[in-house]
Formats: structure tokens, sequence, C-alpha cells
């Protein structure tokens, strides 16, 4: 499916490719610079959940359903169905804020997004305040919801690592503008241009090029710490 | 050594499980775990928003012994975004604080380049190191600094530095929770709780080392060590190596 939407600076991005997207950014305000200048039908943007003030998950769900002005015919079943995608338990719906764990707020701020059924959804700093436990548990279920809900997901991160790992196709957004967009591994990998454009590389991407420039050993670039370890092991 | 923290025994189900620390005077210390480990339980109960008895003791005094205000002077925390605010700009917030140590802590939060901010308009970097230096000016013996590094951003390795230096100069000591293991490599020790128990614990560059233990509680072992622990296990190196340059050199002589 493509994606077509004018950020809030004026520039124009066209996604055409399949699978998760990423969004580079350097500054904390090209969060917002990069948002559609317009809200969009069919997408969503999710932060990081506030702390809120309603007793409970259910009070909360209901009172972003009441913001959002959704017509649902049975808004229980929505809420329900939101977690389903997700993976969280209904059993949280009594619980206050206070009473979520991390790993918990992430979700719930992905279902309170899905309320709205969105074809898209932009998410920030996805991995922030997550261990590595959490953080792959829920690269996975952005897998199945692009699988098997066919949800367009866009990872919104200023960690290159993070965006490595997760993503296959990435835009670098810098002072309100597009800097470059094509494969993740293409770009993360040209190290030259990333410092050139005073992005950051990821780490392994560093160490793997440094022993490719000082050393002029061929060894390949990866993403598992353990394959970068046999390819060490073959070559010293 | 004195001790500015003793921890024995410490239980607050159904996170804490056990918990038992020594936490000597002037230190940095960092503590790291999983989500859920108890890591904030624990920050919330030695800033007394949990009350618990008999078992901590705080330079060499029962916790629940202190008045509201004695333990306000000597213990100060930052827990992200949790603030109420006196005035409307950065600047008159900061008349509010007291004036100890201002212009370092000023310097060292590079608080000036947002003085003039609303408080309203702040980002989240911007929040937490006013949070922060607000703690500072109170001048503490203890400070708690309750996950603030994924807030900081491009300032986290600076003001990381600056906190290390303020707080060996000025001797207070500094707990800081992170679930960034490379946040732990410039503290003086390192502790790692996994489901409410301390796991681990020592000089973090020794903890670090237990790679499978720590992949298996769920944290991520900075790049460097993770690499340099599996070379040294296959007899590639013999010491671990965290400069990326230095490591090539060795293993490419």
């Amino acid at each position: 499916m493509e994606i077509t939407w004018k950020t809030k600076t004026n520039q124009k991005i066209i996604w055409k490719e399949e699978g998760i997207h990423g969004i580079f950014i350097l500054k904390e305000q090209d969060f917002k610079n990069v948002l559609p200048s317009v809200p969009m039908q069919g997408l969503e943007v999710v932060k990081e959940l506030e702390e809120f003030h309603q007793n409970t998950v259910y009070e909360r769900v209901y009172q972003e359903i009441r913001r959002k002005d959704l017509e649902l015919k049975n808004p229980k079943k929505r809420m329900l169905d939101s977690f389903k995608i997700v993976d969280l338990s209904p059993d949280i719906i009594d619980r206050s804020y206070l009473q979520l764990s991390s790993s918990e707020r992430k979700k719930l701020s992905l279902s309170l997004a899905l309320l709205s059924n969105p074809s898209i959804l932009m998410i920030e700093e996805p991995f922030r305040n997550l261990d590595k436990k959490n953080e792959r548990r829920l690269l996975l279920l952005f897998q199945k919801m692009q699988e098997e809900y066919d949800k367009t997901i866009i990872l919104i991160s200023k960690d290159p690592n993070i965006l490595y790992q997760s993503t296959k196709n990435i835009l670098l957004f810098h002072n309100q503008k597009v800097i470059r967009q094509g494969s993740t591994k293409e770009i993360l990998e040209d190290i030259e241009f990333l410092e050139k454009e005073d992005y950051p590389s990821p780490e392994i991407v560093q160490f793997t090029n440094l022993v490719k420039t000082k050393k002029k050993v061929k060894i390949d670039y990866h993403k598992d710490v353990r394959d970068i370890m046999k390819d060490i092991y073959k070559h010293v | 050594m004195k001790k500015a923290i003793q921890i024995t025994g410490l239980k607050e189900l159904p996170v804490l499980k056990d918990i038992t620390m020594e936490i000597e005077e002037n230190q940095f210390i960092t503590i790291s775990g999983s989500n859920n480990s108890g890591k904030t339980t624990l920050m919330r109960i030695l800033n007394r928003d949990i009350i618990v008895t008999d078992s901590i003791e705080v330079e060499k005094k029962r916790i629940e012994e202190y008045s509201i205000s004695d333990y306000t002077n000597l213990v100060q925390a930052v827990f992200p975004m949790e603030m109420i605010w006196n005035g409307e700009t950065v600047e008159e917030e900061l008349e509010y604080a007291p004036k100890n140590h201002k212009e370092e802590i000023m310097k060292g939060l590079h608080i000036k380049r947002f003085l003039s901010k609303e408080i309203t308009s702040l980002s989240k970097e911007e929040t937490i190191l006013l949070q922060m230096a607000i703690a500072l000016l109170k001048n503490p013996k203890i400070l708690l600094l309750d996950n603030i590094g994924p807030y900081l951003g491009d300032y986290k390795y600076k003001v990381l530095l600056f906190l290390k230096k303020y707080q060996k100069n000025h001797k207070i000591t500094i707990l800081y929770t992170t679930l960034d293991l490379e946040d732990s490599l410039s503290s003086d020790y390192l502790y790692i709780l996994s489901d409410g128990t301390v796991v681990l614990e020592g000089n973090p560059m020794d903890v670090l080392q237990q790679d499978n233990l720590i992949h298996k509680i769920g944290l991520k072992v900075p790049f460097m060590i993770d690499l340099s622990v599996k070379l040294k296990d296959y007899d590639l190196i013999e010491r671990i190596e965290t400069d990326p340059e230095r490591l090539v050199d060795v293993l490419w002589k």
C-alpha cells in the first residue's frame, strides 16, 4: 500500500515499499515536524502514554472514545479487540495508571490508537523504557500487526541501533526536511554519508566499518553480535 | 567507609521479594534490572513515597524515624515528569529554589540555553534537566534519579559525566536506575535486580562480564563488552576491551 503525506514543514513523503518503516530523526522537535500537517484519515500517532487521572484503564479508554468522537456500536467489543491485537490482557481494565507495568503502558497506548481502526500507525520511540525481552516481543507484535492485520507501521526514533534492527525502509528527517530515503541496510551502512550529515550510525556497523577500513579485513555487516563474532573468528 | 544507606531483607510484595544492599557514602551507584524487577519501587521506598519499617537505615538512622523536613533535606529524588511547578518560566522557577552551587549546576546541566522558556513549553529533556537542577540546588546528601536516561537524549553522557564529577566534589551519594547498562560504566558500583532481588552486584566491569545471566534476565549487554566477552571465550583476546580501536589492534596485531 502506498502511503503519502505532507509534513508540517511542507515536505512530501511517499512510501511504496512493504515492511516496517523507520523515520530517523536527530532532534526532539522533528518528532512533531515530520507528522502530517493536517489530520489524516486512517493514521494514528502513538506517543508515550501520559499519566492519566481516571481511576481505571476502562475509564481512560472511554475518555479516548469520546475525545475522538468515535461512533461505535459496541465500544467494549472494540476495546477488547484492540487489546487482543496488542496482546494486552483484559484483566487490566480495572487498574490505574500506576498499577500498569512499562510494557502494559506501551501496549495500552497502542490499543488506544487502534480504537479508530487506523491503517497506519506512527509510533514515537517505540522501545523507550522497555528491556530487551519486551523490546523483542513488541517488535514481533509490530510484525504481526503488519502481516495479519494489514497495518502499516512507522517507527520514529533517534536511535540508529533500534532502526537498524527493526526496520526495512528508512527515511532520514533533519532540520525540517527529508535528507534521504531508501533501504535501512543501505543507508545505515553508509557511514561516510551519515557522518557528513551528523547522523550517528549503529554501533555494530561502526565496528565492522573500523575493521574494514583500518585493517582491510573483508568482514560482512551483521545485525547480531554472535554473527560478527563468527566472522571475526574466520578472519583473525 | 561509612554507609549512606543500609537495606536489609527489604520486602514490598508483590514486587520486592528480598533486597539487601550496603551503599557506601559518596558513591555513584547504578541500579539496573529488567521491566518490573523492582527498581522504581525501591526508589519510591527510599523517597518515602511508600512507607516501610525495620528494613532501611539512612545515614545510620531508621528511615521511618526521620521527620519529613529532615528527610527532605537529606534526600532528593527525580522521577521523570513528576513535578509541581511554582513559576511560569524556568528563570522564575529557579528563583524559588535555594542557590547552592548554582553556577556550577546551571552550567553542568545546560540550563542556561532554555532559561527564558515557559515551563509549559519545555521538552521532556529540558523538564528532566530542570527537575535535576532543582534537586541539586537543595544540596542533598543523597540524590535518587529514577530512569531519567531515556529522556536526556544527546545530553545523557555529558550529564552523567557532570553528575559523577559533582558527586565526587561535593561528597554526595547518587543512586541512578536505568535499563541501559552502558550508563553503569562510569559508576562506582552496580546492582542488577531481577524479580525483586539482587542477582548481581559489584564493580560494573566485572558484573557486565556475566553476559549469559544478563541476557537471561532480559537486559542488553553494552555492545563492546558483549563482543569482547565472546571473543575472550574463544581465546581471541585476553582481556575485555571497551575501546573499538584498541580491540581491532589487539585482534589484528
